[in-house]
């Protein structure tokens, strides 16, 4: 019967803080979202009201008729797909090898990776300017979602080696006796065992690609080469102070496909996670 | 990780040797080396090689000059004020989301409709773009027409400017830190939790061990690896354009820790 | 069709060497069975044939072809593995059929193989499940099947029948017995199961450390090992390996203990020819089988007295360990008397049974 009553209390305090959890981390969203379905005289009410009385879709169809938004959100998927793409391919490939091989200095290599990955950053943004203005690839969308891979691909290395590492090598000799090139068995049999994980490294990459701000901000500058999250920035600077209605519409409409995408997929990316050698 | 060595390891689960030797493994590491090398370690050399002259951005002709814009930067107050605060606000910043990663992942590794309903919510920050979350954050923590100093004035506590005095200053930015990015802190020691085989658990309790006991010699040494990935896929590189000295302050943070991990090993 | 060669094939992983000087030629149609103690370098073999690894030194030929630079794909062999290693994004049909396909095999006749050999089996239907689906004993049949499908030339197996239940197990024995009188191809199987190696080989290769220790057929090996480890390893229980000195007086014998074991001419020849004099110790190895346990001394036996240590009760069978002056001795007991720990106890050795080798090198003398 104690025991009963202290599961009861567990249960309840669980169901208590996950609450406060969901509120802490949704309320700023849900506040967005209730911000732009608001009309634009009502935003500034003070103290504010939490729902709007005659909600409006005036800030979304400005947002999506009006300016470069639907440009700059088909200018973010462009580089959020290749980056994706460049992302998985690098990845898959070395960690693949990384897993493998038995080439000597192999753990110094996946080492000198993640120091790479430590030592870049923004501090690289000057170069990378400089490097982008004598190659001619200042507003090059290829040449930023290059950018966002390689930030990207130091993690997703490590996380693909360690699945790969957890694929018993047997299938693979399976698959060389059954008549496969190391080649084949790679893409016929580990590849498609590794599929969480590709789903993984693609939200990671895809998280990256699709929100950052800096380094856009300093090679991107013409109008129609912007990504989204420069699309919104341009809110606050060329209208006057914040426009809250437009960039919480453009907020939104940057959002909801992610959401879904990443909520649909989270049994993936979770099952990558945790097939990954994140443990010894 | 570590491969079985030595002759009782040769029955199975070994490395697979190549007809061709080695090469093709070579072949596949190349974009990746490619990748790294011309994206991110030659900006990272050329910035350093460039820290050590007179070069602007507006002329073509420059000199060495040594370290001396390390040692102009070091003096001035202005720089060194900023530098500590970023060392502060990067310290928290990863301990922070560390602590609270773990913390998150023990108690929402449940089957509890709520706990999936949380960890879902978790993610949804660090989908959202910086620009929008600092910008909703600093509508919210506005002085005069923040939500925050609305929602306190319902409870009766006088507002506060959250942006404005350096303290709390930091701790807004280190709280919306935290707030963005947990998510990948969460979900990585989360995995790692959950693949924590039960029966260690069972094991620890039938030899007597308490709830702590556990979680410091079974939970914290099995999430270790994820521990360490989070901590360099933290705030590191971000924060300021003056790399160099950033990257020395990383260095010994990175150090420190894995100094730490060895004598907790 | 076709045997499988080793000529003197070495495998070294760095400083470790895995494989040493292995040289051994399964007839086409033969039935080796590789047998050792885990970690003995057996699958490390199974591996060079297959072309998973390549040799330090030396050639693998298959039907008398060189294959040791060619890859598996091109070896015409198949391989069941030990975690039976089936394909889990594939379900059963798609795993049968995977090696047809990869080697361009059209779909239908793809097909008409599949079921052929799915119904001889008796997995029809598993066909479209996953391999997570399956049990042990089912598992083990899809890897079996997955290998015949091809009709390969060179069967290799790699302990397939350790992870199932000891029922199990026995029936899956006489299956692969029945399968490889069908099928007449050659079958190179590891195991580090004696009982599973006496029963599936024509021939047995003994291996330790890397090297083969002994190679012939199970008879063979079990009366006449050639070296002290081959004499350790097979038989169950174990021979009985105990140290006796060379000495003459009338007559050659070997003093072991009390007792005095007499030393037949062409024993007697070769520890000569040895270079063994008077006085040297030599290894004495006799088979349980060979040591009767008794109350009273036989007259033209040695014995030795000693007492009971434990009474191994196996089946129908009963081995005591007897504490002598000389070590425990197992001995097999036959006669119906009872015995208890501590009894008081005479253990017989069977003259002409003995096994002499030299304790420097292990061999046989």
């Amino acid at each position: 019967m104690r025991r009963h009553r202290t599961e009861k209390i567990r249960q309840f305090i669980t169901w208590v803080l996950s609450v406060a959890i969901i509120t802490i981390m949704l309320f700023p969203v849900a506040w967005t979202f209730l911000t732009s379905i608001k009309d634009p005289a009502e935003i500034f009410d003070y103290p504010p009201s939490l729902l709007s009385e005659n909600p409006t879709l005036v800030n979304y169809i400005y947002v999506l008729t009006q300016t470069a938004i639907p440009k700059q959100l088909i200018n973010s998927i462009f580089v959020a797909i290749a980056a994706i793409l460049i992302t998985i391919i690098a990845s898959s490939l070395a960690g693949y090898s990384l897993a493998r091989s038995r080439l000597k200095g192999k753990n110094a290599l996946s080492l000198a990776i993640l120091a790479i990955h430590m030592v870049s950053g923004i501090g690289n943004v000057i170069a990378l300017y400089i490097i982008a203005y004598q190659l001619r690839l200042l507003d090059s969308l290829p040449f930023l979602a290059l950018i966002y891979a390689s930030a990207a691909t130091p993690f997703s290395v490590w996380f693909m080696r360690g699945y790969f590492e957890k694929i018993p090598t047997e299938l693979e000799d399976a698959a060389m006796v059954d008549g496969c090139s190391r080649w084949q068995s790679f893409f016929r049999i580990s590849i498609p065992l590794a599929a969480p994980a590709l789903v993984t490294v693609s939200l990671y990459s895809f998280a990256i690609a699709w929100n950052e701000f800096i380094i856009a901000s300093i090679l991107l500058s013409s109008e129609t080469k912007k990504t989204l999250p420069l699309g919104i920035y341009s809110f606050v600077t060329f209208h006057g102070g914040f426009e809250w209605g437009y960039i919480t519409a453009t907020a939104i409409i940057g959002v909801l496909p992610v959401l879904v995408l990443f909520l649909s997929l989270q049994k993936y990316f979770l099952a990558g996670l945790m097939g990954g050698s994140l443990k010894e | 990780m570590k491969r079985e060595q030595g002759p009782g390891g040769f029955g199975s689960g070994r490395l697979t040797t190549n007809f061709k030797g080695s090469g093709i493994y070579i072949w596949m590491l190349l974009p990746v080396i490619l990748l790294e090398t011309a994206i991110s370690l030659y900006p990272t050399l050329y910035t350093f090689f460039m820290s050590l002259t007179n070069a602007t951005l507006r002329s073509n002709n420059f000199e060495f000059v040594g370290l001396s814009n390390y040692l102009r930067a070091i003096g001035d107050s202005f720089f060194r004020q900023s530098f500590v605060l970023t060392l502060i606000y990067m310290a928290a910043a990863i301990v922070l989301r560390l602590i609270a990663g773990i913390g998150l992942a023990l108690l929402l590794n449940k089957r509890a409709v709520s706990a999936t309903v949380a960890r879902g919510s978790i993610l949804v920050p660090w989908i959202m773009g910086e620009v929008v979350v600092a910008a909703i954050w600093l509508w919210i923590l506005d002085h005069q027409t923040g939500l925050l100093n609305a929602l306190l004035q319902v409870a009766h506590i006088p507002p506060q400017a959250w942006l404005a005095y350096p303290t709390l200053a930091i701790a807004s930015v280190v709280w919306v830190a935290l707030w963005r990015n947990l998510a990948f802190s969460f979900f990585i020691q989360f995995a790692a939790i959950q693949s924590i085989p039960p029966d260690l658990y069972e094991a620890a309790r039938v030899d007597g061990a308490s709830y702590l006991s556990s979680l410091r010699y079974i939970t914290i040494p099995l999430i270790k690896v994820p521990i360490l990935i989070s901590f360099l896929n933290g705030e590191l590189g971000y924060g300021a354009a003056l790399s160099g000295l950033i990257l020395l302050g990383n260095l010994a943070l990175c150090l420190i820790y894995l100094a730490v991990l060895r004598i907790s090993k | 069709m076709g045997g499988v060669r080793f000529d003197r094939v070495t495998k070294l992983y760095g400083r470790i060497t895995a494989v040493k000087d292995v040289d051994f030629d399964a007839a086409d149609g033969e039935f080796l069975v590789l047998l050792g103690p885990s970690g003995c370098g057996k699958t490390t073999i199974l591996r060079l044939a297959a072309g998973l690894e390549r040799p330090t030194h030396g050639r693998v030929y298959i039907d008398d072809a060189d294959v040791t630079d060619i890859e598996p794909k091109d070896r015409n062999i198949a391989m069941v593995f030990q975690s039976y290693a089936l394909y889990p994004h594939m379900d059963v049909g798609e795993n049968l059929s995977f090696g047809l396909k990869m080697r361009g095999i059209p779909t239908d006749e793809r097909e008409k193989r599949v079921n052929g050999i799915a119904g001889m089996l008796g997995i029809e239907h598993l066909l479209k499940r996953k391999p997570k689906e399956l049990s042990g004993g089912e598992k083990q049949r899809v890897a079996v099947g997955r290998a015949i499908v091809r009709n390969p030339s060179v069967f290799l197996m790699d302990e397939p029948l350790s992870s199932l239940d000891a029922k199990l197990r026995v029936q899956m024995r006489a299956e692969l017995l029945r399968l490889h009188r069908e099928l007449g191809t050659t079958f190179l199987y590891v195991t580090h199961d004696q009982t599973e190696a006496t029963m599936l080989g024509n021939r047995i290769a003994v291996i330790n450390n890397g090297q083969v220790r002994q190679i012939g057929s199970p008879d063979e090996i079990y009366r006449n090992p050639v070296n002290l480890f081959v004499a350790g390893f097979i038989g169950t229980p174990p021979m009985n390996l105990v140290s006796a000195t060379f000495y003459q007086k009338e007559k050659t014998f070997f003093s072991l203990g009390e007792a005095q074991v007499g030393i037949d001419d062409r024993a007697h020849e070769a520890l000569i020819r040895n270079g063994f004099h008077v006085g040297d110790k030599v290894v004495i190895g006799i088979r349980p089988g060979d040591i009767s346990a008794g109350l009273i001394e036989t007259k033209d036996e040695p014995s030795l007295k000693g007492t009971i240590e434990l009474v191994e009760v196996l089946g129908t069978e009963v081995f005591v360990h007897v504490q002598t002056q000389v070590g425990v001795l197992t001995a097999k007991h036959v006669g119906n008397l009872s015995f208890r720990v501590g009894d008081a106890i005479r253990v017989s050795l069977k003259q002409n049974a003995i096994h002499i080798f030299d304790p420097e090198t292990g061999n046989r003398i």
